[in-house]
This record gives structure tokens, sequence and C-alpha cells, in this order.
């Protein structure tokens, strides 16, 4: 039989090499421009810091690390660690410049994809080592069949790689509760989950607190006490991560960190549509998170992870064995990231990426639910042999295949994507529910601007012009075409202006209406025949 | 248990077999570009002047003024009501109805695949004056609020009327994120803005509808905007509107200066503390 760890990692490319075939026909989105301006900038750091120690002349090396040369290239984006950005520079320079292998946005976007890859790995090993490799399949592969991850995961951008950095935190401390050398690496992944993204200043909490419990429940019993290890290590390795991967940091390292909390602390308010209402302001209706989940997941995936719960609690309580599942680490979890958002007064941020940690600790629950129905039926039918197989199989299948479905029904266009309870995208719609963000979707009307704008047509791009310039290195976007700007000016001096739909942005359609003299758009682009951006003419 | 197991797997695979299929077949759901040029040309073909056009549910309108846009002006898209069509045509799709067109008679409904056309009779309600149409004829004038200074006139430039803080313009607005189409005051915290029709023809009723324009200052900002309505000098009724009102109406008895021309003025005052965007429209009605 194939090793764990080899099924882990065939897994782990698949999922991989989804997400990067995925992300050559996914759109280009506001931040992931920045994201790609940072990662050139902070690649070429370090390319001129390697060209400086190569030299030889410690007088070029000390100019390099001067807070002067680091501020030239870290302080762009530093409201985000730089990890992944750095990684997304090195793919760059690596697969596009060097070699030549990929286009730009394909070199940008591999680490991301890898991040991805690693999480479908761990997903299988935490679900085979928690309960069965059956367990650990149907998770991998519920988590990679999760419409909004599998649009997050191919971007460059941070919010799949810190569900990855999350995971593999919590999975190295669940290892570590039976063998104390992962305690080491727990700090590690700690560190890197700080280095991918603010979400894991909340792991300490978590970790802590489930730490905490199982201290009670061990009470004096001094074998059964979980060692301090991964805390201690924890404690040690994050904020040295922290500080080492990120040179922004170096010269100031108290009053640059104080900034980077206060950009998230103190975070602009976001428009989003809930129910037919703009949310702008805080306190955040506290269903939304909870709601938006379980609008946006497969429904299959919510009832197994649903029901994998109730079973594991239902065990727990009737005092039967669980075996190594940690049920209470994966329902805590699951829960946790969504309840950031709803209780904590957060600023109005909405969509379902904030809180995709929940998805793989769901997909977990998931694949544990369905391995105790499958062997349930099995003891009830009397199934045996190839029937058994069979059965087995059926089960996975039955399990799987409509997340995969709407996994593949929601690409490109997944930020519009809704599940079976709401009626799909026109459900979504018609429930009043954000239709997207970020822009991304334009690329999907760059075609029709192509062949039919006028030569050197002025355009107002609305929320697609951070993504302009890598749509034309791409090959994607005419290079004559040029932008009109931002807000009313921008959409008054355009030959052609996109309205790309979302409630709040309902004021640039009516604009265009008001200056190019008709309401009748040239183009619309539609998923499922819901209106993702509406392309309009002046009237000559 | 053996039942319950079995139900589990049951329920499982229903829930599978519908999602997996409802995924899978999405497409079949979405109306076609045939049906709908097949459902517009049938209101294009039977399309009367003072028809109105609209689509259900909203979300789909882009989509149907890609068909019919042509015949949908800025007036009709931008409408402050319904009030004033006779007949109303509802292009609609998994049975929506436009608000539109509750409370109207169905004459007939014809079905385009995944698309209905229904038409709608109705009483239409004839507008005597419109002031945002007449907004040409009117007069600007700006005066501090609290008295201490003179009042000065505003000077007009294509269709907007500029005063030294504030301005007037017709515009669309944008209020509940719905297009309106009205005058936009720019109000300001120290000025009221006065706009003035010398020969405004009335009716029984005067409609006056007002929207803050801008989401944008009403999240900044919670203050009221003031607006008075007078004619011939006689102060006829003062409006109130608060953030959150969204397209407030307010109506008027105007039956003891109906089937003359007035003065009508209205005075916008804007809130303490900012600018902001005020839509005002008004209509005399019969």
């Amino acid at each position: 039989m194939i090793s764990l760890g080899r099924m882990a990692l065939w897994l782990g490319l698949m999922a991989t090499a989804s997400l990067a075939l995925g992300g050559r026909t996914e759109g280009f989105n506001r931040d992931e421009a920045q994201y790609f301006d940072a990662g050139e900038l902070y690649s070429q750091w370090y390319g001129e810091l390697g060209e400086a120690i190569a030299s030889g002349r410690f007088q070029r090396v000390r100019a390099q690390v001067s807070p002067e040369a680091i501020d030239r290239r870290f302080s762009f984006n530093h409201e985000h660690p730089a990890l992944m950005k750095t990684l997304y520079g090195f793919s760059w320079r690596l697969f596009h410049r060097t070699l030549g292998w990929l286009s730009d946005a394909q070199a940008m976007r591999l680490p991301a994809d890898l991040a991805g890859g690693l999480l479908v790995a761990l997903v299988y090993l935490f679900g085979a080592q928690a309960c069965s490799r059956r367990a650990g399949l149907v998770a991998a592969l519920l988590t990679l069949g999760a419409p909004r991850l599998f649009f997050h995961a191919q971007l460059a951008c941070f919010d799949a790689p810190i569900v990855t950095a999350w995971l593999g935190t919590i999975y190295c401390y669940w290892r570590s509760l039976t063998d104390r050398r992962w305690g080491f690496w727990t700090g590690v992944a700690f560190g890197l989950a700080l280095a991918t993204k603010h979400n894991a200043f909340f792991l300490p909490i978590l970790i802590g607190g489930h730490w905490i419990i199982i201290a009670i429940v061990a009470g004096r019993r001094v074998e059964a006490l979980p060692s301090a290890r991964p805390l201690v290590w924890m404690a040690l390795l994050g904020p040295a991560i922290e500080y080492a991967h990120w040179p922004w940091l170096w010269y100031h390292p108290i009053e640059r960190f104080r900034e980077y909390l206060n950009f998230h602390l103190h975070h602009v308010h976001y428009n989003f549509e809930y129910f037919g209402k703009n949310l702008n302001q805080p306190p955040y209706p506290f269903s939304e998170p909870f709601v938006l989940t379980g609008l946006t997941l497969p429904v299959t995936t919510l009832l197994l992870g649903l029901g994998g719960f109730g079973l594991l609690f239902w065990r727990w309580w009737r005092k039967q064995s669980a075996g190594r599942t940690p049920a209470l680490l994966l329902a805590v979890n699951a829960l946790f990231p969504p309840s950031i958002i709803a209780f904590s007064g957060a600023p109005i941020f909405g969509e379902t990426k904030h809180w995709l940690a929940t998805v793989p600790f769901l997909a977990i629950a998931a694949g544990i639910g369905l391995d105790l129905l499958s062997h349930r039926c099995i003891e009830v039918l009397s199934l045996r042999g190839r029937s058994a197989q069979a059965a087995l199989a059926l089960l996975v299948v039955m399990a799987v295949a409509p997340a995969l479905a709407e996994t593949w029904r929601a690409h490109p266009y997944a930020l519009t994507h809704y599940n079976l309870l709401a009626g799909g995208p026109a459900g979504g719609a018609d429930l009043g529910m954000n239709r997207q963000f970020w822009g991304y979707s334009a690329r999907g009307v760059f075609p029709w601007i192509n062949a039919h704008a006028p030569r050197h047509a002025g355009i107002y791009w609305h929320d697609a012009s951070p993504t302009l310039n890598i749509s034309v290195r791409e090959g994607l976007l005419r290079a004559d075409l040029h932008d009109t700007g931002l807000e009313e000016p921008g959409v008054r001096q355009a030959d052609l202006g996109l309205v790309i739909h979302e409630l709040h942005f309902n004021k640039y359609e009516h604009w265009m209406w008001d200056f190019y003299g008709t309401t009748q758009p040239s183009y619309v682009l539609a998923d499922e025949g819901v209106p993702l951006v509406t392309v309009y003419e002046r009237r000559k | 248990m053996r039942h319950r197991v079995l139900l589990f797997a049951a329920g499982l695979a229903v829930v599978s077999g519908i999602e997996t299929a409802r995924a899978l077949l999405a497409g079949r759901a979405v109306a076609t570009p045939e049906e709908w040029q097949a459902a517009t040309s049938q209101v294009r073909a039977n399309l009367q002047p003072e028809d109105l056009i609209v689509f259900a549910p909203r979300w789909a309108d882009p989509i149907g003024r890609l068909y019919l846009g042509d015949r949908i002006p800025v007036e009709m898209a931008a409408r402050a009501d319904a009030a004033r069509y006779r007949r109303i045509w509802e292009v609609s799709l998994r049975g929506a109805q436009a608000p539109e067109a509750v409370g109207s008679h169905p004459v007939s409904t014809t079905h385009h695949g995944r698309i209905r056309v229904t038409l709608y009779q109705k009483v239409p309600i004839e507008v005597a004056y419109d002031f945002t149409s007449q907004h040409g004829r009117a007069h600007a004038s700006e005066f501090p609020t609290d008295g201490r200074g003179n009042e000065v006139a505003c000077y007009s430039e294509q269709s907007t009327l500029h005063c030294p803080e504030t301005r007037v313009e017709p515009r669309i607005l944008t209020v509940d994120f719905q297009p309106r189409r009205g005058l936009e005051f720019s109000t300001s915290p120290s000025h009221t803005t006065r706009l003035e029709f010398p020969e405004a023809r009335l009716g029984k009723v005067l409609i006056i509808y007002t929207g803050a324009s801008e989401y944008d200052t009403r999240k900044h900002l919670d203050a009221p905007i003031h607006i008075e309505v007078s004619i011939d000098g006689f102060r006829l009724s003062e409006i109130r509107h608060a953030p959150g009102n969204g397209w407030q109406l307010t109506s008027v008895d105007t039956s003891r200066w109906a089937g003359v021309r007035h003065v009508v003025r209205f005075e916008v005052a804007g809130a303490p503390g900012g600018w902001r965007n005020l839509g005002l429209h008004a209509e005399a009605r019969p």
C-alpha cells in the first residue's frame, strides 16, 4: 500500500496542479496587483544583496542592509508581512525572468499554488492520522472542493496561505501532544504563520486555551499533563521569525510593529452587501460570517462536517473512545475564525476570505463523519469483500462529487457563487448578497474591449484599474488603451466605462447614463445570468 | 439503529445527487440570448409612447437594457416613481415581480423560455409641472443661514447654477443605491440655497421627493438637511431629510393654487458639520 506521506505528496501535487491550471483563467485583483509589485521590489532587494555579497566588498553589503536601502524596497505595502510577497518575487525571478518557463503572473502565483497543495496534503495527513485514510482523503478533497477557498488559493495573496500556516501550526501542536519533538515544529509553523498574515495573532489564544483545558482534565496525573514545549517554542520562534524575515522591522522593531498592528486595528470599513443592505459601519450583524459560510460552502460538505462534529461529541458524551481524534481542537478551530469577525467588533470585511481557516477543520470533521457512517453502513448491511469496497467507494464519491462539481461550476467567478441553499449565483443575487469585490471579474470583458475599443481609447476601468499593468504584461489587454483615472472625472473623460457590479458601486453606472447619454450597455459580462461587469460607450 | 444509519446514507445520497446535478446542469437554468431577443422583440413591437419598461428581479436590469436600452431613456430609468405611466412592460426571470407592477392590472402574459413578459395597465397621473425638467427657468441665490450677510445671486453655466458656497444641477442621483432623476443641491453647513421657479403651473398636489445622493456622506454625517417650500411667499411645507430616510416622499395639498402659475421656492439649508448633497425632485399633479 502506498505510504501516508507519499499519498499526501500526490494529493498535494494534484491540488497544486489544479490551482495552477485554474489560475490561468482567473482574473487579477486589486490587492494582488499590489503584491505583484511588492514581490518584484522585495526580491530585487535580495538580488542586490546577493550581488553585494558575491562582490566580496563589505561596504556594498553594508549599504544594502542600511535603513535607506531597506526602506526603498520594503516600505511599499508594509501593512502585511513579507514572507509570501518575497516568495512570489523569488518565483517570478526564477521561473519568469531567469528560466522563462512561466508568464509573470503564473510565476508570481506559483508559491500560492504550492501553499494550496501543502494545505491539501496536510489535511490528508491530519485526517488520516486522526481517523483513517478514507477520512483523510475525503477531507483533502472537500478542502480542495470549497469554491471560495479554491478561488483564493489561486491568487498571489495571503488569505489561502494563512489557512495553510494556521492548519500547519495546529497540526504540529496536535502532534506535539503525543510526541514532544513536534513542539519545535509548532514554533516554526507559528513563526511562518505570523510571517504570512496577522490572522496568526489569534493562534496562541486557541492553542493556549486548548492546552489549559487538557491540563485541567489531566488534573494531578502528571504523566497525562501535556508538554509545554509547543508553547515555549511558539513564544521563542514566533517573534524571532517574524522579525528576521521582514527587513522593514529590523531597525525600528517596536514602533514599526505597532504601526503594522494599528493599521489592522483601525482598518477602513469596506462595503459589503448582506441581504440587500450595504454594510459599511460596525457593528456587524453577528450572523454574517456564519450565514455566509452556510450559503457558500457545498451543502454536502456542511452536512457531513456538522454530522462529523455531532458524532464526535456524541461519542465523547457517551464516553466512547473517539480514538486519537482531537474533537475539541477541530471544533474550536472550525468555529473560532468566523467568531472573531462576528463577536469582536472587527472592521467591516465581510467576505469568507477572512475566516477560510474554518474550511479544513470542517472538512476533517466531514471526513471523520463519512468514515464513521461508512463503517456503520457496511456493518448494518453485512457487506464483505468487493461489495463492501464498492459501497465504501460509492460513499466517498457521494461525499466529494458535489464539492468538486460546485468548484468547477464556480470557476472563475467564485465570489459570485452561492450554494444549493441560496440557489446558486442567481439565488445569491435574489437574496441581496455581495456579488463580488476586488474588481477581478473585469478580466472577462477584456476580449470584448480588445475587439471593440477604438485605438488609444480612454477607458474608465473602475475597480480594475490597479490590474491593468499585469493584464497588459500577460497579453490579455491591448497596450494602447489608457486609464482616465478615478471617480467622476475619470468617468466623464472616458470613451468607454466599466461598472463592476456591487451595490455601493451603482453610482458609477448612473454617472455613465448621465455623461454618456444612454442607458444601453454595449456589453454585459454575466455569471449564470447574473451581471458582473457592464460596459458603456459614450454616444457620438 | 439499522434504520437510522441507512436513513443517513440515503439522505447523503439524495443531497449529494441533487447538489451535483444542480451544479453540472446550472447553465440550463439561464435565459439564453435567443430568449432575451424574443422577449424584448415582443416589447419593442408593441411599445407605446407612455409605456414603462421594467425588469425583474432588479439585478437583471443591465441585461435587459442591453436589449432594450435604446427604448429606455434616462428619464425612464431614473424615474422618481411609476405614477405617470399608463402601461408597464415587465420582463421577468425566475418568476420575479417588479415593485412598480404591484397593484396594476395584468393585461397579457407571454412566456419566452425562461423569460416572462407581462403587460400591465394602470391609471396614469398627469404631471402638470415637472420641476426637474423646468430647472432652466429657475433662478438661484444663496444666503447665510444665520442671517448675518446678504443674499447673493448664483450664475448659470450650461445646466448648472453656481453659487459662492453651493451649486444646483440636474443629475441622476443615486439614492439608496437606486437611480433617481432630480436636482442635486450641494449643501453647505453655513449657507442656504434658494431655488425659485417664477411661473410654475400648479395642480392640486405638489409631490416632493428628497434623498441624500451620496452614501459616503451619509456614512460620515448624520445631521438632517432642511428644505422649506413656499408658494408666492407663503411658507407651505418644511421637510426634514435625515440620513436613512431613503427616497422620501412628501405630498402637499396645493388645491387653492391649482390651475394657475405661481412662484414656487425651495430653500435648502445644509447640515452643520460638513457638506452633503441633497437630491430633490418635485412634480405638480392634478
